[in-house]
């Protein structure tokens, strides 16, 4: 945002704010000496009082009050200050509130689908009280269904916070296939946490008989993690002056914590960060970029209501882009299902369409890659899977 | 998220609410987030009681509020003239708004719109879209359905298993099947045997090749002929006199290819 041109502006005011009440001071001490020098001549002649005498003196000081002229005097800065005072509000204007529903385009989201996404919301990030009220509120009672998983995510979670994992291990243990099956060993981090627990809170035996029972499964697959806790036990008591002294640091829970939150989320089939946080925060950086927009295509509203592609790109922090995008660089076009990329024998990338453009339709001429000096055979350029 | 991030959220958040007339989750999100200096309940509550009597017929609250606010309303004289009560509701809903500087929509929906446009591509409707994408879920794609499709003018790749951007740092490899994945995940498997996690192919690593995709330094086309040269007549004096003019339209990679090789 500018805010160097409004602090300009504001300064431009007060400058000429200042300019015009000292100005008109200057003015006003300037009356008021001359009234008060013609006021002590007049003391002085009372005595020898002619009217005549009187009136020069008043004469006079007419002529010097015309003279300082106070308010042409006083106008001009005034003015000045008018301007630059009616300018400011307008530029405050512009700056803070320019009509962003100008990039509105004017349909109707169906009410109880955006409600489902509010309450969702609501409770994944933890805020249930509020999901509750909302609810009620706006007559949306099939929204609470998403609310017990993630109730019991927070259930979860706090008991973590609380270095209580027996939530967390649960379920971890009735989630045991499903987390195996996409490849976590969040059950694992979570027994090595329990058994560093138990270790520094009651001692060897306890420990062991720990990892007899749940941390035995995991030692074929993960020997070097099962070695490392076992040497621990060697440390009962005094693991922080050992060298596995790490396995204490608290960043352990925060990061599994986490962990925790984005396999549970991923079981359920949603995303960890919330889809309505990532989307509006989408349309805060892409807004200026559809206001722009807007106002090159003022008059063509119609377009805007109907067209299937924003005519230019809307260009987003790296964080929003979820796919790969290859655009061919010869033709320019996105590529698709039906124009596919394809690679070169040299390396390059180019989409289908524009290969046949340069072959003429052969598969077995010889064309060369506009990007180096090879020279390429369409039958042998290879599809791409981004 | 940042947390300005999430500020931003919740007094947009608030401001549905208020104009949903949901105004217990709005005074309540209000407090719990402590943004209640952020965000304009009163103001909304004023117009409420305005709409509310409109509504019943009464004019006498918006009357109240025409009269308070009279400076700033410039065509309001139309007021007067309405007969149909609805009308008259949706016509001061939209001068409140006016004198007030806000939208007529709620915030949520503009942003969200924009939010939509610029995240809407074909790819968020293939089964193997990451639940990461907003527009993998169905209540987003529902509202994404008549907006239009964002539109890339570059390419922007990201690995499929490790979500990094694929570019000269991390160019992207090819396996012999054609699918892609960036040099820094194939880095990561240390193993000569490589599986496409995709389809679960299994090849050698040395039949792995580069891909070129960024094409931002267009090659001087001078570049060609006298690569060519140099490697049709064994002549490079043409391709190093110029050395200078090419070096800076090649990646530093491909620059210590061409000196490895003259």
């Amino acid at each position: 945002m500018e805010l160097n041109s409004i602090k300009d502006a504001f300064d431009r005011v007060t400058k000429k704010q200042k300019l015009s009440s000292s100005k008109s001071q200057e003015v006003i001490e300037q009356i008021r000496q001359e009234i008060e020098q013609a006021f002590l001549r007049l003391q002085s002649e009372q005595d020898s009082a002619s009217p005549s005498a009187h009136k020069l003196i008043l004469n006079e000081l007419k002529t010097k009050l015309k003279e300082i002229a106070p308010l042409s005097h006083l106008e001009g800065t005034q003015k000045e200050l008018n301007v630059a005072l009616s300018k400011y509000p307008k530029l405050l204007e512009k700056s803070f509130n320019p009509d962003i529903s100008k990039a509105y385009r004017n349909i109707d989201f169906d009410i109880h689908t955006v409600n489902q996404i509010i309450a969702s919301h609501f409770y994944r990030e933890g805020q249930f009280d509020i999901g509750d009220c909302f609810i009620n509120e706006s007559q949306e009672l099939e929204a609470a269904a998403s609310k017990s998983p993630f109730l019991e995510m927070f259930q979860i979670l706090e008991a973590m916070k609380c270095r209580n994992l027996e939530p967390a291990l649960g379920w971890a243990a009735s989630n045991h296939d499903q987390l195996n099956q996409n490849g976590s060993d969040i059950e694992l981090k979570l027994h090595r946490l329990q058994f560093v627990e138990i270790l520094q809170n009651r001692g060897r035996d306890e420990a062991l008989k720990y990892a007899r029972a749940f941390l035995a499964p995991f030692a074929t697959k993960h020997m070097a993690v099962f070695q490392k806790l076992m040497a621990c036990l060697l440390w009962a008591g005094r693991l922080d002056s050992s060298p596995y002294a790490e396995l204490l640091s608290s960043i352990h829970w925060d990061k599994l914590s986490v962990e925790l939150a984005q396999q549970f989320c991923n079981l359920m089939g949603q995303s960890y960060e919330s889809p309505l946080s990532v989307t509006i925060a989408a349309g805060v950086q892409g807004l200026p970029t559809l206001l722009k927009l807007m106002n090159v295509m003022t008059g063509k509203k119609q377009e805007w209501q109907t067209m299937k592609q924003l005519p230019v790109p809307v260009d987003l922090d790296r964080e929003f882009q979820f796919h790969s995008v290859f655009v061919c660089p010869v033709s320019r076009d996105q590529v698709s299902e039906e124009n596919p990329p394809m690679l070169l024998t040299c390396g390059h990338v180019l989409c289908k369409q524009s290969i046949t453009k340069l072959s003429k339709n052969n598969s077995t001429r010889r064309f060369k890659c506009p990007y180096c000096p090879a020279e390429v055979e369409a039958g042998q350029c290879a599809q791409l899977h981004f | 998220m940042s947390e300005w991030n999430s500020i931003r959220l919740k007094t947009i958040l608030v401001d549905y609410m208020l104009r949903m007339s949901y105004y217990d989750t709005a005074v309540k999100l209000a407090e719990t987030s402590n943004i209640e200096d952020l965000v304009d309940t009163d103001v909304f509550l004023e117009a409420k009681k305005a709409i509310d009597a409109l509504k019943k017929n009464e004019v006498c609250p918006a009357l109240a509020w025409c009269a308070e606010n009279k400076s700033r309303l410039k065509k309001s004289k139309i007021l007067f003239d309405e007969k149909h009560w609805d009308f008259l509701a949706d016509h001061f809903k939209r001068e409140f708004c006016r004198v007030y500087g806000m939208t007529l929509e709620p915030l949520l929906n503009i942003y969200l719109q924009a939010g939509l446009s610029a995240l809407k591509a074909p790819f968020c409707y293939e089964d193997a879209c990451t639940k990461e994408d907003p527009l993998s879920q169905e209540a987003f794609r529902k509202l994404a359905q008549p907006l239009p499709y964002s539109k890339q003018h570059h390419s922007k790749l990201v690995c499929y298993i490790t979500k990094e951007l694929m570019d000269t740092e991390n160019p992207p490899l090819v396996l012999p099947n054609g699918y892609v994945y960036s040099t820094k995940d194939m880095a990561k498997q240390n193993n000569r045997i490589t599986t496409c996690p995709r389809t679960g192919h299994v090849c050698d690593y040395t039949k792995v090749v580069k891909a070129y995709t960024s094409h931002r330094n267009k090659v001087h086309p001078d570049l060609h002929t006298s690569v060519q040269d140099a490697c049709n007549f064994c002549n490079p004096r043409p391709l190093l006199a110029n050395w200078g003019r090419f070096e800076s339209a090649l990646t530093l990679e491909d620059s210590q290819w061409i000196r490895a090789h003259l």
